[in-house]
């Protein structure tokens, strides 16, 4: 067994080449797998350490409307005995450029809920530097600030620096230092005051965020959930923490399996990559077999040889895809926490987190390739009497009687795919499944594209390079075992950017005009505040004066606010409407003559298409939700398309929600101009007026639709990044086609070379095979892609994000997928065309 | 009918050849010399391993030696760039090998224009002297044929018109019956015969058939690295 393993082994390691691209075809759809894991993995693990951090033993939260919780309840509740409670006062401010979550605790209440223990021994000094936590209260704008964040802002004990909060700066001192222990890395980026200087900062005199609430496991304890649900005012509500923390958490999830399943896309480039290389290896060594196996080797010891090999391969490949994996995690990380940042939550992941489950992930994916990869082409090999298995054209006639049954199997799996659409309307997993299947159905098909369109290309390139030119693109159909393989893994590479092109170009198409048509204003205005929803809202002294500058006709004005509902935070939009307002909406259902009266009237609320999608809703429904007189229910008057957030928004108009939540907060407003004025003069004389008072945000209607693409385009960066890592592979793939075809055509080659053909014109051939190769995949992935352009727009957007966008086919990306998948082969061509130029053809003819 | 330039001699000149094997070089021609004549039609007898193919790949430029000249009408084809061996090859050599080597992915028809593309032939002319060729090698009609769904016959017959389609100076032909039974290597001898010596086409033909030498006007024989003049030993 182990000259027989030998005899087989060596022919790899005297093709170098062909071994490496094998590894690293392996390494990287192994690479991508664990990097898009790691980045998931570390940006969810980073929440889930703040908020264990934050939360801390809390069980339950009571949490109040908008305006937050009256503080009155808390000292109610403790007069009633109930104990465990703590109150907090928190919200987003920005120290030094960065955002950080305030915290403002009662540290007398703290105790049992949260422990900042750092190396004092005491249990109230909480820091390593082993400041006395009563110097939060004693020392005026007194902090304490992780370790970890201290060191990167350059700040110590003693430091000051500014908070910035909504637009206005406040004077805060580090009194001590968080110790950087395990239990404290979740607070890095948190900064912790007391509760006073809390509310004074966030604007929350007299009120409180939540109260956190500790009760036993079982919803028992001193004081029962009844006992403290019947203590409430009607518009708190007691939610458990971990569910709430959950739902906050999966609003990501849609974006976080949508990255998990591009980066299996990318495997599956990988998977025929490594089918091509190992199924190459295998053929190469048909003469070897075929002798072996004359020489009495049994097909199971062959096999088990073969399938050996395969595994040390992939252990190979395994390890250098973890490691390479980690690194691109680390690049990924960034991306992924930037984009959860900009639509979802904030997280600070600024450690990568390799957990085993996530090599193991990548491990076994690329172990099952590679065994299949090797088992299907070696059980074929011994599967031959001897003497065929010397005989390439064996090999060629059978994948050749292949095409067929590979026809029937993708036509069943596109049937698959279908039942699986009709059948799951909504789960986001079997929309994957089934674009899964569509694209493994053209990687099926791709064999028998190749035969019927050889040979109009054959003569087209007869026309175009001569002899040579047919000699080329014929070969591919010659070698249809191998040069399939590779065009079928470049299709699904180059489908991938057609399928994503369509949809991030539909997407921005029609982000864009839904952009133009609802955004009215000249200028806007708001607090600064993470998406626009703040404690703090704008100055009402404030909005009088910018109402009155020279230029200014009127305004519209609302209010984004948090809510908790039954099924999680439900984004609130409070709208005072200006005349023009109302031409923003474009409604998909309902009539805006009968909407708008009703609407005007606070009859109803309108409700944004994915918030209508998320939670199964429609025209005439009623909609529960929380208000300071307890839970009221509201009829959906309409659904409008929005863009704004795939967690949806609640519309209601602004009368109403005063009404309702008794909050009378502004936090943006929607300028009109007179006509003639200039929207630049206004915006600095806006500017001049608002800078004494409070730093708002304004802008022009350009330069908010401007950073609205800007935000979109940034949150496509890592679909890129992921696509042409999937190109990556795909090239590394028709790289090794092309050697793998150039060695097996060496005799060819050298034939060609006596006749007379000059080493340039060798190149050129071999450059025109790979140029075609590119091109008939270009060409197959150009429908593929648009199928998966649709279902990626109209089964895996609306089903992970709610989003409702409509087809629209972009040339400039069909044509540039199609440049892509030449460029790729072509430059896949160079290598073998410049080994080809240096072979000899004397060498191959003597080997005759 | 082909008309062959009859004005080219080959002289060979202290020719040396060898090749590494097994770690040490082990030499296939040792200052060999001979001199081929215009209209010869020569055959190169030696043992397996002699040098009989490598001083065929030497002559036609596809290989290089390690010493010594080969000159083919006052050009010295060991002085020659690749490139310029490349297009001589093209233009003043036909080789006909014992497997045949016809491009798998080309018709016949093909396989024959090629040669004529790769020295600019125009497209008229090229085809009239390809249909020309096939039908003297017997194969009328099927220069639409695949090499793989022809005898072996039938493949050596359209390796001998692709050798002599672009008129060439020198026929150099390699064991080109070694591959085929008798009955059929005697119609592929008739067939060189027929279209290359009557035109006073130069051949030199590595064999291992005594008989097959002895239809040759000389027999060069290879013989510890060294070309000796054995036409009258064998006669």
């Amino acid at each position: 067994m182990r000259t027989v393993f030998k005899a087989l082994s060596s022919y790899l390691l005297r093709h170098p080449a062909q071994l490496g691209l094998a590894i690293i075809g392996m390494a990287v759809g192994i690479a991508v797998i664990v990097a898009v894991d790691i980045a998931n993995d570390s940006a969810r693990r980073s929440f889930d350490t703040s908020l264990a951090a934050v939360t801390g033993a809390t069980t339950h939260q009571i949490i109040g409307g908008p305006t937050g919780l009256d503080e009155q309840v808390y000292i109610d509740m403790r007069l009633n005995g109930v104990r465990s409670i703590a109150p907090i006062v928190e919200g987003f401010v920005r120290v030094e450029g960065e955002t950080f979550q305030l915290l403002g605790i009662d540290m007398f209440a703290e105790g049992s809920f949260r422990n900042y223990q750092g190396g004092g021994s005491n249990g109230d000094s909480i820091t390593e530097s082993g400041s006395n936590i009563l110097e939060l209260i004693t020392q005026p704008g007194g902090v304490l600030m992780a370790d970890r964040s201290a060191r990167r802002l350059k700040l110590e004990a003693g430091s000051t620096f500014n908070v910035n909060i909504a637009g206005g700066d406040h004077k805060a001192v580090i009194v001590s230092i968080i110790g950087d222990q395990e239990s404290n890395r979740g607070l890095d980026r948190v900064l912790i005051a007391d509760i006073a200087v809390a509310q004074e900062w966030l604007g929350l005199i007299g009120k409180l965020s939540r109260i956190d609430v500790k009760l036993e496991a079982d919803g028992t304890g001193p004081f029962m959930v009844a006992d403290i649900e019947a203590k409430l005012p009607l518009d708190a509500r007691l939610v458990n923490a971990t569910g709430r923390n959950n739902s906050i958490l999966e609003m990501s999830t849609g974006f976080n399996t949508s990255l998990m399943a591009m980066s299996l896309f990318a495997l599956l480039v990988g998977v025929f990559l490594i089918y091509n290389c190992m199924s190459f290896m295998v053929l190469q060594r048909r003469p070897i077999i075929g002798v072996l196996r004359a020489l009495g080797v049994t097909r199971g010891q062959l096999i088990s040889a073969l399938i050996i090999e395969g595994i040390l391969l992939a252990a190979i490949g395994s390890l250098l895809g973890v490691l390479l994996g980690v690194f691109l995690g680390e690049q990924l990380v960034g991306l992924v926490s930037r984009t959860i940042n900009d639509h979802y939550f904030v997280v600070r992941a600024t450690e990568v987190t390799l957990s085993n489950f996530s090599i193991f992930k990548g491990v076994a994916a690329g172990l099952a390739a590679t065994l299949v990869a090797v088992s299907v082409p070696a059980i074929e090999a011994v599967s031959y009497p001897p003497r065929l298995t010397l005989a390439r054209s064996v090999v060629e006639e059978r994948a050749h009687n292949l095409l067929l049954w590979l026809a029937v199997t993708a036509t069943l799996l596109i049937m698959l795919a279908w039942m699986t659409l009709v059948f799951s309307t909504v789960n986001l997993v079997s929309g994957f499944f089934a674009l899964f299947l569509v694209i493994v159905s053209a990687a099926l098909l791709a064999p028998l594209f190749v035969k019927i369109v050889i040979p109009v290309l054959s003569i087209l390139m007869g026309f175009i390079a001569g002899l040579p030119g047919r000699i080329a693109v014929r070969g591919i159909m010659r070698s249809l075992s191998r040069t399939g393989v590779a065009i079928a893994a470049l299709t699904i590479a180059v489908a991938e950017i057609v399928g994503m092109g369509v949809m991030v170009g539909s997407f921005r198409e029609n982000v864009e005009d839904w952009l133009i048509n609802s955004l009215h204003s000249d200028i806007y205005i708001a607090a600064p505040g993470r998406s626009g929803v703040t404690t703090r809202g704008i100055d009402h002294t404030l909005i009088n004066k910018l109402t009155q500058v020279p230029g200014v006709s009127h305004y519209s004005a609302s209010r984004r606010v948090w809510i908790e509902t039954e099924s999680g935070p439900t984004r609130l939009q409070a709208i005072k409407m200006a005349p023009e307002s109302y031409g923003g909406f474009d409604f998909l259902d309902g009539n805006p003559d009968d909407i708008w009266p009703s609407f005007d009237s606070g009859e109803g609320v309108l409700i944004s298409d994915p918030y209508a999608y998320r939670h199964n809703l429609n025209i005439g429904d009623i909609l529960p939700l929380p208000t300071a007189r307890g839970e009221q229910n509201f009829t959906v008057l309409g659904i409008y398309r929005d863009y704004n957030s795939d967690q949806g928004v609640v519309s209601i108009n602004r009368r109403a929600y005063i009404e309702h939540w008794q909050d009378e907060v502004i936090s943006s407003l929607g300028i009109y101009l007179e006509p003639g004025a200039d929207d630049g003069v206004v915006i600095d004389a806006l500017s001049r007026t608002a800078d004494p008072h409070q730093a708002l945000l304004i802008g022009s209607n350009k330069q908010l639709r401007e950073l609205s693409l800007r935000v979109f385009d940034r949150t496509f960066v890592i679909t890129n990044v992921l696509y042409w890592l999937a190109m990556i592979v795909a090239f590394v793939g028709v790289l090794a086609a092309a050697l793998a075809l150039s060695l097996e055509r060496g005799k060819e080659i050298a034939i060609l070379r006596a006749l007379g053909m000059t080493r340039m014109q060798v190149s050129k051939l071999i450059v025109i095979q790979c140029g075609s190769m590119g091109l008939l995949a270009g060409l197959l992935a150009l429908p593929v892609g648009m199928i998966s352009g649709w279902l990626l727009i109209h089964v895996i957007n609306r089903r992970a994000f709610g989003w409702q966008i409509d087809m629209i086919v972009p040339v400039d990306t069909l044509l540039s997928a199609l440049a892509i998948a030449l460029l790729t082969a072509l430059l896949a061509s160079i290598y073998p065309a410049w080994k080809a130029t240096k072979s000899t053809p004397v060498s191959t003819l003597r080997e005759e | 009918m082909n008309s062959i330039n009859p004005s080219v001699s080959i002289r060979i000149k202290n020719l040396s050849k060898s090749y590494p094997e097994g770690g040490k070089l082990h030499s296939v021609l040792r200052k060999a010399n001979a001199e081929i004549l215009s209209g010869e039609t020569v055959a190169l007898l030696g043992r397996s391993g002699s040098g009989k193919s490598t001083l065929l790949n030497l002559i036609s430029g596809i290989d290089k030696p390690d010493e010594g000249e080969i000159t083919i009408d006052d050009h010295q084809v060991t002085s020659m760039s690749d490139r310029e061996r490349t297009i001589f090859r093209r233009r003043d050599i036909g080789f006909v090998y014992q497997f045949f080597n016809l491009i798998p992915t080309l018709n016949v028809g093909e396989n024959l224009r090629l040669v004529l593309e790769l020295n600019k032939h125009g497209a008229d002319s090229t085809a009239k002297q390809c249909k020309a060729l096939l039908d003297a090698v017997g194969l009328k009609g099927r220069e639409d044929s695949y090499p793989d769904t022809l005898s072996g016959g039938e493949q050596q017959r359209v390796a001998i018109a692709r050798a002599l389609i672009h008129k060439p100076a020198i026929v150099l032909a390699d064991e080109p019956t070694g591959n085929l039974d008798e009955t059929t290597a005697d119609e592929i001898w008739k067939l060189l015969d027929t279209l290359v010596r009557p035109s006073g086409g130069t051949i030199l033909l590595a064999t291992h058939s005594i008989a097959a030498a002895r239809r040759c006007d000389r027999i060069l024989e290879i013989v510890d690295g060294n070309l000796a003049d054995r036409s009258e030993s064998y006669r």
